[in-house]
């Protein structure tokens, strides 16, 4: 109850005889009026740490090592202190900003020292400890901030060693997965996992491009993540981990349809012979998985794991599987009456047709027929499609 | 509390992360190893790149008898270049392999970068990872490429180096 509150009721509590004016006085003592401290007063003094920090960039060339040292120093712990103050006292938002402030700061200067003092990273080993700050962050003060914060750079650092070093970083994984992943296992928050996810598949990218393994090595990596998803499931939310994964190997299939040509294949199939151990592993678990669950029907998800490239003509093959897909998840889901997979189904539908589409008709028509009949054909679908979902809704109401 | 005492520490450790990179290059003149290399010719031809010069090392070029190490190497492994003080103090190269060689009085050795392998010429490409040297931005003109310059390095007992000066 607020004090003002308090104020007004216990006035009537003492008329109507129910307190004393003492004990009345007493209870306020335990309503302390609140110190309204001007949040005002928070944003000048980062206007002002900001102006600072712009100044210095500005000037940085005049200013000798020592100097350049003493700003950074300075102007990070100024941030870092001003940041743990006003979070416990005035505003946890001010305050986690300008600690993210100063871990900004902490990143430039690993940069800037790096330079003024000419030492060369064979690796991404600076992102390592700046995420590794950021990270240590978020186990202290708890706050989803500095778990984005950590991701981001976590990301970017990965990327940044595929492209210069054309190598995967394998520590900023192991922060990744060990680090951020116990957070989402054991927050279950739906952002913190999705942020995951994306950092994951990006890492998975930079890691079979750079490393210069075949690119089916995706599929075992999302599998990994789509099973992972049985950890941190909790009742009622969506489960992104799975959703990604099916989301990001439905793209695989898409672009098989295009890559797998004939030719292609034959050249991924050496030195997989680990690759179908892990698959075979990862996939019969799957398939307990969802043997086991209550829905029966989660096993269709499973037809985008199927290691199309081994099979001659695997492009066909995955526009196939791909059909088989859609078209399972919408019969199922008028069956079952469930709007969420009829949606899927149709979605999944109307892109696999287009890439059936592209893929057959593009060499052999005129474009602007291809493009017509290519409309008139995605026109005459949706219609259709939209009109058995309309009158499948009108059933599930009337029920 | 002691939440707070956690945040703190995280906080000195970065700021002494700072102070050692600072102090670990001053540290290395004290006790660092003085070495002077002869610089190569790099790709591309404008080496200025507006605040750094790009250097190429005449030891990061190894023949086909100095190589010691396996014959294929993945580009990106770790190799080790023995150096030897020459007369007129600029040390050239010994020997190179892939396992950590034995120095003697007026040697040191140098860790490195497998980059690739010339096979028309049979010559070993490395990287000994000094190849930027920072300088003011906008005095680079004064870098010309066909010049053979020396440059002093100094080697860290905790393994790192830097660039002392361009001549």
């Amino acid at each position: 109850m607020k004090r003002n509150q308090l104020l007004k009721e216990s006035e009537w509590w003492v008329e109507e005889a129910i307190i004393t004016e003492a004990q009345r006085e007493r209870l306020l003592e335990h309503y302390p009026e609140k110190q309204y401290k001007p949040v005002l007063l928070t944003f000048a003094a980062l206007f002002i740490g900001l102006g600072f920090l712009t100044f210095t960039a500005s000037n940085w060339s005049y200013l000798a090592d020592w100097g350049r040292m003493a700003v950074l120093l300075l102007s990070m712990s100024a941030f870092y202190v001003a940041g743990e103050r006003v979070y416990k006292k005035k505003s946890p938002r001010v305050g986690s900003s300008l600690i993210l402030t100063a871990l900004l700061i902490f990143g430039a200067a690993i940069f800037l020292i790096g330079q003024m003092y000419h030492y060369t990273a064979f690796s991404a080993s600076p992102f390592l400890l700046w995420s590794m700050a950021a990270a240590g962050l978020y186990f202290i003060m708890r706050e989803g901030m500095f778990y984005y914060a950590a991701a981001v750079i976590i990301t970017v650092g990965q990327v940044y060693s595929g492209l210069v070093f054309q190598d995967f970083y394998l520590w900023l994984g192991f922060l990744l997965l060990a680090g951020l992943g116990w957070v989402v296992y054991e927050k279950r928050s739906l952002p913190f996992a999705g942020v995951f996810a994306a950092s994951y598949y990006i890492q998975a990218l930079v890691l079979v491009f750079s490393g210069g393994y075949p690119y089916y090595w995706l599929i075992v990596v999302s599998m990994a993540l789509y099973i992972a998803d049985d950890f941190i499931i909790q009742k009622g939310q969506t489960r992104i981990w799975k959703t990604s994964a099916v989301v990001f190997m439905f793209a695989v299939f898409f672009l098989q349809i295009f890559f797998l040509g004939d030719g292609y294949a034959e050249t991924l199939t050496e030195s997989s012979l680990y690759f179908f151990l892990i698959w075979a592993v990862l996939f019969v678990f799957a398939v307990v998985r969802s043997a086991l669950s209550t829905t029966n029907y989660y096993w269709i998800d499973l037809l985008l794991f199927i290691p199309v490239f081994r099979f001659p003509s695997g492009d066909l093959f995955s526009l196939i599987v791909l059909f088989f897909y859609a078209v399972l998840w919408l019969v199922s889901g008028y069956q079952q009456e469930v709007r969420r997979w009829v949606n899927k189904g149709t979605a999944a539908f109307l892109l696999t047709t287009l890439a059936a589409y592209f893929q057959l008709a593009w060499d052999f028509m005129d474009r602007s027929v291809f493009f017509f009949v290519g409309g008139l054909l995605l026109f005459g679908l949706s219609y259709g499609l939209e009109k058995k979902r309309r009158s499948f809704r009108k059933e599930g109401e009337e029920e | 509390m002691n939440k707070q005492r956690w945040f703190y520490g995280l906080v000195s450790v970065q700021a002494l992360f700072l102070l050692l990179m600072a102090g670990g290059y001053y540290a290395m003149d004290v006790v660092g190893e003085k070495v002077v290399l002869k610089t190569a010719p790099v790709d591309p031809r404008d080496p200025f790149y507006g605040d750094y010069v790009e250097l190429g090392y005449d030891i990061e070029e190894i023949s086909e008898d100095q190589w010691q190490g396996e014959k294929a190497l993945d580009g990106g492994e770790k190799v080790f270049l023995l150096l030897e003080a020459g007369e007129n103090g600029v040390y050239g190269l010994q020997k190179a392999g892939t396992e950590r060689p034995d120095s003697e009085e007026g040697q040191v050795v140098l860790a490195a970068r497998y980059l690739w392998e010339d096979e028309r010429a049979s010559i070993h490409h490395v990287d000994i990872g000094l190849n930027r040297y920072y300088i003011e931005e906008n005095t680079g003109r004064m870098w010309e490429q066909d010049e053979e310059r020396l440059v002093t390095i100094v080697l860290a007992p905790w393994n790192q180096k830097k660039i002392v000066s361009l001549d």
